[in-house]
């Protein structure tokens, strides 16, 4: 396997306050890896590492070699909340207003991927919670990028739509191949969607955990599952 | 809902597209079709006064052209505001009270007298109702009495009260401008109201009342100016002269046909017709270059200025004056 | 079912009509009081005699004349003044620097009364139709710049980072996320800024003017002309009502999103 996500001893600090301390993280191609961890650990902030949103205070970021060190287009996040634009229709919100066919073509086979496709023309307003969501993971998608990272993107989400579109998620990234990076605070979801999952606690990466049981449904896989959340759970609340 | 619309996007375009072709209608309007070769000459004028008498008569701008000269009128709504725009040189000559010049040169404005026009001395004074129980100059005191600062009214105040035997302690003195002087003296605001034609023609024809004293006999004549920027007026005595002398043939023309003249004014000041005649038949017109005897009488409104602490300085009316023959 | 549709329907339409029920009732009230001579018709003249009086302008060509002369230096005024205060707004809302150069000289600029600033026009663009027109375009430029500016900076920075992480270039960046947020906002500065344009006109026209409506009203003023002066109120009445229907429709085409 390839590896496409290389975290070298970074520690990121606002002030005097360290927000995550030293970590190393690798990712291989085509992976799903999960961060998990109480809220206020550090997770996101590696994650808006990763994206280039914020830079590092010390240690490096590469992704397929290169340097990290501004906006990095060759990842795609898709955010907690929607950030749909208002004023833009479905369609353009995927396309951010191009006209090109090129562009028109492959938003409606995602809005269809996602089952949105007679919304194309609505404006973000008409729709639910959980439609918009969609639509942001269609955005997301859009020119296959090299990278997904989903910043917690299912926590405003009713416990139903919330299944619903792990079950989306994980089956378009395993069919299309994406390599993933979902940061979450529901370790149930990340051992449902992850193959390996990452705990963060106190600003340090202190724990990885492989899951062998990613996305199966079977009775069985689903008690060993519930095992893995267990011994995160432990990891977390364990006292130091 | 796309359709209403597209509906309503046609009908704001439409509603734009002609307010800008309306505004563009009157773009044309402001643009000045007279020719560039001449000489441009710019005239600050007063509604109803003699340019204005000029301008809608129509010979002036023509005989001006033929002399070389292309002719600009400028309406300002009172002396004031002409004098700003002459010490700014944005107009050439102004046309005015013969009181406004004097504040002006003593605050440091370098105007000049060019030429004076006839009087409106008995159009001009103090009117009060007839039922107001004022018969005679002394029974102003302890009257309110509106006029307007720096304008004639404020030396004609000083001269009708001198004669009366009065100083402005005796009376209640308010300084309103035209519009607020009119309302309050139609409310009965205010029991007298130093003024000058139409006004005064207005108030004795509609509100009921009579000049208590006119100009010519207070000595407070107010007579008609034309002042230029001094340095205008040392490089540009024939433009002067011309003025002078194609003012005066509309002056005279007025004064021979005050039918035409009536209706003219009626329609340019929206007066009412017994108005405008009153303010017509008791008046004459002329435009002539300055002399000794103005010069004189100019003067002496300095000096009761000066008197009277308006002014902060000596004027040598003589010094602000050029005699064109 | 019939029944209630078309009752809704009446209800809709005088929902539409009452706004205009108070003017409409206070003409009528003034027209009555003219005439059974509760107030002098020599201070105020009745609606009838004024709407003469305008049929009487109109048809000696002083009030088309007046009207798009006035039209023409308000809206000049407004491209420039308006075209300005955005510009800078935008430059100030997406720089810092030009934030640091200019802003506080334009808070400084903003506070003073158009009024107080005629002198200095007349001082420095003289009496013609440059200096009103730049009177209305001081007017305009203010509310533009500030709804501008507030509207560029208070656009949700969510978007804005959402944008940037997608690889928006600056332009698209502009385009799509930053001036749509800004708008609404911005919208609301055209709004006011029409209804300065025409406030400022009045008095620019008072500035040696001898043209416009503004002119017509304070001429009027000077021999308490009442029907004209009346007149010139009612036409400015319309024509702000008319440039705000305007704007409020250019919004509502403009923000269908909302």
């Amino acid at each position: 396997m390839q590896e496409l996500i290389t975290v070298e001893d970074v520690t990121k600090k606002y002030g005097n306050k360290t927000a995550l301390g030293n970590a190393n993280l690798k990712i291989e191609q085509g992976e799903f890896v999960a961060l998990v961890g109480m809220s206020g650990s550090g997770k996101t902030t590696l994650l808006r590492m990763i994206a280039g949103l914020e830079q590092p205070t010390s240690g490096q970021i590469r992704q397929a070699g290169q340097v990290v060190d501004s906006i990095n287009t060759n990842a795609r996040v898709m955010f907690q909340d929607d950030r749909l634009l208002p004023w833009l229709s479905v369609r353009e919100n995927l396309t951010f207003g191009e006209h090109s066919k090129k562009d028109i073509t492959e938003a409606d086979s995602l809005l269809n991927l996602v089952g949105l496709d007679e919304y194309a023309d609505v404006y973000p307003e008409k729709l639910s919670g959980g439609q918009k969501q969609r639509v942001a993971l269609a955005r997301a998608l859009m020119s296959h990028p090299k990278l997904l990272l989903l910043d917690e993107p299912l926590g405003a989400l009713d416990a139903l739509t919330r299944l619903n579109m792990q079950d989306l998620i994980l089956q378009i990234c395993r069919k299309r191949n994406f390599t993933t990076l979902l940061v979450t605070h529901d370790i149930n979801e990340a051992v449902r969607m992850a193959n390996r999952i990452i705990v963060v606690k106190n600003s340090m990466i202190v724990r990885q955990v492989e899951n062998p049981y990613q996305g199966q449904d079977s009775v069985d896989a689903e008690a060993k599952q519930t095992g893995i959340v267990n011994d995160i759970l432990h990891t977390i609340y364990e006292k130091d | 809902m796309k359709k209403k619309n597209s509906v309503r996007k046609i009908f704001i375009l439409g509603l734009v597209v002609l307010g800008v072709l309306v505004a563009f209608f009157g773009w044309k309007q402001t643009q000045d079709s007279t020719s560039k070769s001449l000489k441009k000459v710019i005239i600050g004028y007063q509604a109803g006064d003699e340019f204005d008498i000029s301008k809608t008569r129509g010979e002036f701008v023509k005989k001006m052209k033929k002399a070389g000269y292309s002719v600009t009128f400028k309406e300002f709504q009172n002396g004031a505001a002409m004098m700003q725009a002459l010490a700014n040189g944005n107009i050439d000559y102004g046309r005015m009270g013969d009181s406004a010049p004097i504040t002006s040169i003593a605050a440091g404005t370098k105007v000049t007298y060019v030429a004076a026009g006839g009087t409106k001395a008995l159009g001009s004074g103090v009117v009060v109702k007839k039922d107001s129980g004022i018969n005679s100059i002394s029974d102003l005191k302890g009257k309110t009495i509106a006029y307007t600062k720096g304008t004639t009214s404020q030396y004609m105040i000083i001269k009708v009260l001198k004669k009366a035997g009065l100083t402005t302690s005796d009376v209640n003195l308010v300084n309103l401008d035209q519009s607020a002087a009119s309302v309050a003296y139609a409310k009965g605001k205010v029991d007298a109201w130093a003024n000058w034609d139409p006004a005064i023609a207005q108030a004795e024809v509609t509100e009921n009342s009579k000049l208590l004293i006119n100009g010519n006999q207070s000595k407070a004549y107010n007579r008609s100016v034309i002042v230029a920027t001094t340095s205008f007026a040392k490089n540009n005595k024939s433009v002067t002269k011309a003025i002078i002398k194609y003012s005066n043939q509309d002056m005279q023309w007025a004064n021979t046909h005050h039918k035409k003249l009536i209706a003219m004014m009626v329609k340019s000041l929206k007066l009412n017709k017994k108005v405008v005649t009153k303010m017509v038949n008791r008046r004459t017109y002329s435009m002539h270059a300055m002399t000794k005897a103005r010069v004189a009488e100019f003067q002496e409104i300095a000096d009761v200025f000066y008197e009277n602490k308006i002014i902060s300085k000596k004027v040598s009316v003589a010094k602000y004056t050029q005699y064109v023959k | 079912m019939e029944e209630t549709k078309s009752k809704n329907k009446i209800n809709s339409i005088l929902m539409q009509l009452l706004p205009w029920t108070i003017p409409v009732a206070l003409i009528i009230l003034w027209q009555i009081a003219v005439d059974v001579g509760w107030i002098t018709s020599s201070f105020i003249p009745s609606p009838l005699s004024v709407l003469a009086n305008g049929v009487s302008l109109w048809k000696s060509g002083e009030l088309p004349k007046n009207i798009s002369i006035s039209l023409y230096r308000a809206l000049v005024g407004f491209a420039i003044g308006g075209g300005l205060g955005f510009i800078l707004g935008f430059l100030n809302g997406v720089s810092k620097v030009m934030r640091a150069l200019f802003d506080t000289t334009i808070q400084m600029l903003r506070n003073i009364p158009h009024l107080a600033l005629i002198p200095v026009v007349i001082l420095v663009l003289g009496i013609g139709e440059t200096a009103k027109i730049s009177l209305v375009a001081i007017g305009c430029l203010f509310p533009m710049y500030i709804n501008t500016y507030h509207g560029i900076t208070s656009v949700d920075p969510h978007l804005i980072e959402m944008g940037k992480s997608y690889g928006l270039s600056k332009y698209k960046l502009f385009s799509k996320v930053i001036f749509p947020g800004a708008l609404p906002t911005i919208l609301m500065g055209v709004r006011y800024a029409l209804g300065v344009m025409w406030t400022t006109l009045i008095v620019a026209e008072t500035v040696s003017a001898d043209s416009g409506i503004g002119y017509m009203s304070t001429n009027a003023q000077q021999f308490m002309n009442m029907k004209t002066i009346f007149l010139c109120i009612i036409i400015y009445a319309i024509l702000g009502k008319l440039s705000d229907f305007i704007a409020k429709t250019l919004e509502n085409i403009l923000l269908d999103w909302r």
